[in-house]
């Protein structure tokens, strides 16, 4: 029913301490997680890595503010013969046994979100308030959300009564060599390049106490390193995915094109 | 003086380094004096007199700077001690020490030879000693140099034949020793008085070596926004010129427990006419306050027209048409915005106390500043209206209140006014507060006040007196629907101002970074 969600190849994920077997753990606990951390740190890639070494399907929801509780569990539709029963996501996963993965939870209005509240405590059913079903768990399933805790959490945080029914892992950016490593694998370069790129994104980082909103993710640094392996220069490749993406502001931007130029070799 | 070009130094330092020293120009030089070169000590980074240009590519010389004096900063290892070195040898030892952090930050920055080079400019020419200091200095950075030159060329031996030693700054005193006696041997005169370091992007070494007691003492005071406070402070002592017009405030006196009318008079200076400036937004500011407001969005729905099929309306409607009945229009939902903003308008202290350093670096009416900046270039964008004024005092006849930015003008022609505004005067926050008052359109608005702590007036000897002041005036405002939320500069809750506007309402935020905490009161505290 969600082969389509399987994961068939392995997503590459080079663990940065003991996430995997902690994550293993707690899904044989079928105890719901929230993955914490910035922007493109590798939350995502994690889980996508750990749905495919539990071989369990992973359904994503991108949380959004008009996202109303229906968009979840599903509505009822209409059709030639009359109304018909179509399921959400959230139940799909439910019923057929998924990871089932609300992305930047935050996002959504805490009103919608209490929707999740029974299955995360040891009732572990989906009621269907409008069809009137009740949708016990299916033993694989499990709910993960994740979240940025910076700045944009500003006055959006998990409720408290929904906040403690997870367990918790804190992402963070890898540290140099480590990320440089992952760098280097995804976008194809060569380790001296990569730990380059790694020393660009800290300098981003650091710009974060002059007023920058967030530092260079992975993410970004992998887009760059792509672009060099592609045959453009590292400095136009990090203007293009680091320094131009970030900033608008023109004091941060020459202060990140002054970190770039001093990585070019 | 260019607040922009500021930032863009400060965040450039950051960027390279991680560093957050404060960065300062020195004071200009005498005239006739040697060439100004910059200077780093426990106090911060001092680069040569003038402002920064805006433009980036106009300040490589400062860009080059900051990253040389960024890698004594990083790899340096403390002050060395001057002890029987003569005066060429300290030459010498400096010049190795600066060629040794620069060989160390090339090992993880290695576009910053780029930088650098270019000031090398000295040629095989005369052997002075000033010459040959500047040819070893260009020898030890540039790989492709040929000096001819023996003791340049024993200088480049000796400095390269062990990279690994490069982590010890023991290396600079050692070669920097032999070369120096060589230099002695050549009776090549070196007058210390009038050599200058090249090239010109390299600090003039006096975070280099232990400071003689005497000379520590007196060390040249950095920031030249001092001396125009000095200078203005000095004014502000002179009696008030009868100009323009005057506004009389009651003040209320808390012993009396009653307000003594037409106490205060407010005079409004002219906005001195600066130019032009571009305010970015702050990206951050614009987007928590857009949330803020989406918070706010109504999701209204049967509606007959809008964004969205109302979904639930839609089947109703086929329903009453399978069954025959007619449907109902209104088949659509949109989302409505919570109504137009509150005006705010920010009032600035610029009493001579926000000369002091702000506890995120940089002074007080600096981060005054960045945190107007950041609201006239954001609140405008979001459609909300703005107005910033500045104040400051010197006793009951003679309040200054200066427009930075009317109602009507624009963010640009702000931020030009607003570079121009210097610390001077006192606090007598009581008078300010009612005389923006009466500034704000009637019906519900929302007045800022950024401030360092606690109001004080040259003849105010009851530190009580203007607080009390100053609350009474917030209560008369609030009874107008206007909310007046405290900003403090400080690292925590100054309690006078906690007093004027309630704890609630008084909110540190010591620089436009830490704008979240007003957006977060905004967004939870009942106002």
């Amino acid at each position: 029913m969600l082969s389509d969600y399987l994961i068939r190849t392995e997503p590459y994920y080079r663990p940065v301490g003991d996430e995997v077997s902690l994550f293993t753990a707690a899904c044989a606990a079928r105890l719901p997680m929230i993955l914490k951390g910035p922007t493109g740190c590798g939350k995502t890639r994690f889980l996508e890595h750990m749905a495919w070494r539990l071989r369990r399907p992973l359904v994503t929801i991108a949380c959004h503010e008009d996202m109303s509780a229906p968009d979840l569990v599903g509505r009822w539709l209409l059709d030639a013969g009359g109304t018909v029963w179509h399921d959400g996501p959230l139940t799909r996963a439910v019923r057929f046994g998924a990871i089932c993965y609300l992305d930047e939870v935050v996002e959504a209005r805490p009103d919608t979100l209490v929707a999740i509240h029974p299955l995360t405590d040891a009732r572990r059913m989906l009621p269907l308030e409008r069809s009137g079903e009740v949708v016990p768990a299916h033993p694989d399933f499990l709910l993960v959300v994740s979240y940025n805790p910076g700045y944009q959490a500003l006055q959006k945080d998990l409720k408290e009564s929904t906040k403690q029914r997870f367990g918790a892992l804190a992402f963070t950016y890898p540290e140099p060599g480590a990320e440089a490593e992952i760098v280097a694998h995804e976008a194809g370069v060569d380790e001296g390049c990569a730990t380059r790129l790694v020393r660009v994104g800290a300098a981003s980082r650091a710009l974060v106490a002059e007023g920058l909103a967030e530092g260079a993710s992975t993410r970004m640094l992998i887009h760059a390193g792509r672009l060099i392996a592609g045959g453009i220069g590292f400095a136009p490749a990090c203007t293009l995915a680091v320094a131009t993406p970030l900033s608008d502001d023109p004091a941060l931007r020459d202060a990140l094109a002054a970190a770039i130029a001093a990585q070019v070799l | 003086m260019s607040p922009e070009g500021e930032r863009r130094r400060a965040a450039l330092l950051r960027a390279l380094w991680g560093r957050a020293d404060p960065v300062s120009t020195l004071p200009p030089p005498e005239p006739g004096g040697p060439a100004q070169r910059p200077s780093f000590d426990e106090d911060g980074i001092r680069l040569p007199h003038g402002a920064a240009p805006v433009r980036a590519a106009d300040d490589r010389l400062a860009e080059a700077s900051l990253a040389h004096i960024g890698a004594h900063l990083a790899h340096g290892g403390g002050r060395f001690a001057v002890g029987r070195l003569r005066p060429a040898q300290v030459a010498l030892v400096s010049l190795i020490e600066d060629a040794r952090v620069e060989a160390l930050a090339l090992r993880e920055r290695p576009g910053l030879r780029r930088l650098w080079l270019p000031f090398h400019d000295a040629e095989p020419g005369p052997r002075t000693a000033p010459a040959l200091m500047a040819r070893l200095a260009r020898a030890l950075l540039d790989p492709e140099s040929d000096d001819p030159d023996g003791f340049v060329a024993k200088g480049r031996a000796l400095f390269f034949a062990d990279p690994a030693a490069w982590t010890d700054p023991a290396l600079s005193r050692r070669i920097g020793d032999r070369l120096g006696n060589d230099l002695g041997q050549m009776r090549l005169p070196f007058s210390p008085r009038t050599w200058v370091v090249e090239p010109a992007y390299r600090d003039d070494h006096a975070g280099l070596w232990e400071r003689p007691e005497a000379e520590a003492a007196a060390r040249p005071q950095p920031s030249p926004g001092d001396a125009a406070a000095t200078a203005r402070a000095a004014g502000a002592d002179a009696p008030p010129e009868p100009a323009g017009r005057v506004w009389r405030y009651p003040e209320w006196d808390h012993r009396i427990r009653c307000a003594r009318p037409d106490w205060a008079s407010v005079r409004e200076e002219e906005p001195a006419p600066g130019t032009a400036l571009a305010v970015p937004p702050d990206p951050r500011l614009g987007q928590a306050l857009r949330r803020l407001r989406a918070h706010r969005a109504v999701r209204l729905r049967r509606q007959l027209d809008g964004d969205d099929l109302d979904l639930a309306a839609a089947i109703d409607a086929v329903a009453r048409i399978r069954s025959g009945r007619p449907p109902d229009a209104r088949l659509y939902a949109r989302i409505r915005r919570d109504a137009p903003s509150r005006p705010v308008l920010l009032l600035i202290d610029a009493s001579l106390s926000t000369a002091d350093p702000a506890p995120g670096g940089g002074r007080l009416i600096d981060a005054a500043r960045g945190i107007a900046r950041a609201l006239i270039g954001t609140l405008p964008r979001l459609h909300v209206p703005c107005a910033v004024m500045a104040f400051r005092s010197a006793g009951r006849h003679d309040v200054r209140a200066r427009w930075i930015k009317r109602w009507s003008d624009t963010p640009e022609v702000a931020a030009g006014r607003l570079a121009g505004l210097e610390p001077g005067g006192s606090t007598r926050l009581g008078a300010a507060l009612r005389h923006a008052g009466r500034a704000l359109p009637p019906g519900p608005s929302l007045m800022l006040v950024v401030t360092d702590g606690e109001p004080s007036d040259i003849d105010i000897h009851d530190p009580a007196y203007l607080v009390a002041d100053a609350r009474e005036a917030c209560r008369s405002l609030a009874g107008r629907g206007v909310t007046v939320l405290g900003l403090a500069l400080t690292r925590t809750q100054p309690d006078a101002l906690a007093q004027i506007c309630t704890r609630a309402r008084c909110i540190v935020v010591q620089n436009a970074g830490q704008l979240w905490r007003l957006v977060e009161t905004l967004a939870t505290a009942d106002l």
